[in-house]
């Protein structure tokens, strides 16, 4: 099954076209890597597939069941909030609406699935880029998402951190969540059992 | 000679200027404690309502944004005076407002702090969660949360600089003579503050007493400035 029909696509900025006339279709369940090199207009199709930027031109059905999906994003270069590491989880909790009482628990559970938890007592700007990439993860996993969108997540990751990267997003494949991966690491993209897309120059093919 | 006179005229204004003060007595007090009343009522009500209105501004995008900010920037040089002018003609008695009696009141004090406090703390509240919200705008969408929830982490997260916003608009209350000396009148005991004293007692050639209020005022200007810098260096 289909979580994304995208038809026609095409997305234009300033007579400069990013996308052109996508049409593909995004599993359900499944990783889906959209690959390709620099510029070639993964993460605004990322984003376009999210719903935090409109396209220009053509349609994408999204075949959610008629239920709520919970989507999360983690961008390429994450922003977090001027808090501690365990505030920052925090504020993911409060803007998603889970009861307070629960907070604790939850952020302690995901970040020991992954031996994470030594994070919780650290300064936020303790933490090297690798480790905020992960955290960057474990916020948006926080919520058990339906759907993952990950912008490069490689960025900043060292050999040992891609592993802990590989294993969480094989754990959350596993659960059932729907994982969509821009990225240009081959050495990534061979790791994870995968659907493909390919991306040059705003024109996509399988 | 002429040097020595000049000397002791001014080591015996300072002294006096600090027994007045040190002295504390009743008339002096309620000046102090009338312009802290006054301004910081102003400066909490502009503040307030400031915030909410600028953490609404800068999310959203909206016909006139622009314009409303090109003229909340503008009226940030708004005269004192000016202000002062305007309540005056409309709450006199023959003004449209008159029958509210509000004329020589702190509460029309606090109304002119208030309209000359407001565009500074709206220009430079909107300037500080413009560029906030631009930094987190991506990260808050992601969370597909409430306009609710977006404003208040945008205002929890600004809230030093806000805070310094604040304390600025305040300094600002505090040092204004022009428009409360007009709609307040300078009645003792009822609506003089520091600066309206201030130019009273020095046209009256009470030196002593016009400079131990004006070390007053200096004192709680320092005070708030070595708070900002204290919020600067230490919170952020």
């Amino acid at each position: 099954m289909n979580i994304f029909s995208v038809n026609n696509l095409s997305y234009k900025v300033s007579n400069k076209l990013i996308i052109k006339s996508a049409t593909f279709h995004v599993k359900k369940n499944v990783i889906s890597i959209i690959k390709g090199s620099n510029g070639a207009g993964k993460t605004t199709l990322l984003k376009i597939l999210f719903g935090m930027i409109k396209p220009t031109s053509g349609s994408i059905q999204r075949q959610f069941d008629n239920k709520t999906y919970e989507l999360s994003y983690v961008f390429q270069n994450s922003v977090f909030l001027n808090r501690s590491v365990e505030d920052n989880l925090n504020h993911v909790l409060f803007c998603k609406n889970i009861s307070k009482s629960k907070w604790k628990n939850l952020i302690l559970k995901t970040l020991k699935e992954f031996n994470l938890d030594y994070m919780l007592s650290l300064d936020l700007k303790s933490l090297s880029g690798g480790e905020l990439q992960l955290l960057a993860l474990v916020r948006a996993v926080l919520i058990y998402p339906d759907i993952l969108f990950y912008d490069e997540p490689t960025n900043n990751l060292d050999s040992q951190n891609i592993e802990t990267f590989v294993k969480m997003i094989n754990k959350f494949d596993s659960n059932g969540t729907s994982i969509i991966i821009v990225s240009h690491d081959d050495d990534l993209i061979k790791k994870l059992k995968h659907d493909e897309l390919i991306m040059k120059e705003g024109v996509i093919s399988k | 000679m002429y040097v020595n006179v000049v000397l002791s005229f001014l080591v015996e204004l300072v002294l006096q200027s600090l027994a007045n003060i040190f002295e504390l007595n009743n008339s002096f007090k309620d000046v102090v404690i009338l312009s802290l009343y006054v301004s910081v009522i102003a400066t909490i009500i502009s503040s307030v309502i400031s915030i909410y209105l600028t953490s609404y501004m800068a999310i959203k995008n909206f016909f006139g944004k622009d314009a409303i900010t090109l003229i909340f920037n503008s009226l940030m040089s708004l005269p004192p005076v000016v202000v002062g002018l305007i309540l005056y003609i409309t709450f006199s008695s023959s003004g449209v407002l008159g029958f509210m009696d509000l004329l020589y009141s702190p509460n029309i004090m606090i109304i002119a702090q208030f309209i000359i406090v407001t565009p500074i703390i709206i220009s430079l509240s909107l300037k500080c969660l413009n560029d906030r919200y631009s930094l987190l705008s991506d990260y808050l969408f992601s969370l597909n949360t409430s306009e609710n929830k977006i404003r208040r982490t945008l205002v929890y997260e600004s809230r030093y600089d806000l805070l310094i916003i604040v304390i600025t608009g305040m300094s600002r209350a505090l040092s204004e003579v022009g428009a409360v000396i007009i709609v307040g009148g300078n009645i003792d005991n009822l609506t003089r503050v520091m600066t309206t004293s201030i130019v009273l007692e020095t046209s009256r050639g009470e030196l002593s007493l016009a400079l131990s209020l004006g070390i007053s005022l200096i004192v709680i200007a320092v005070t708030m400035n070595l708070l900002i810098s204290y919020i600067k260096n230490k919170l952020l």
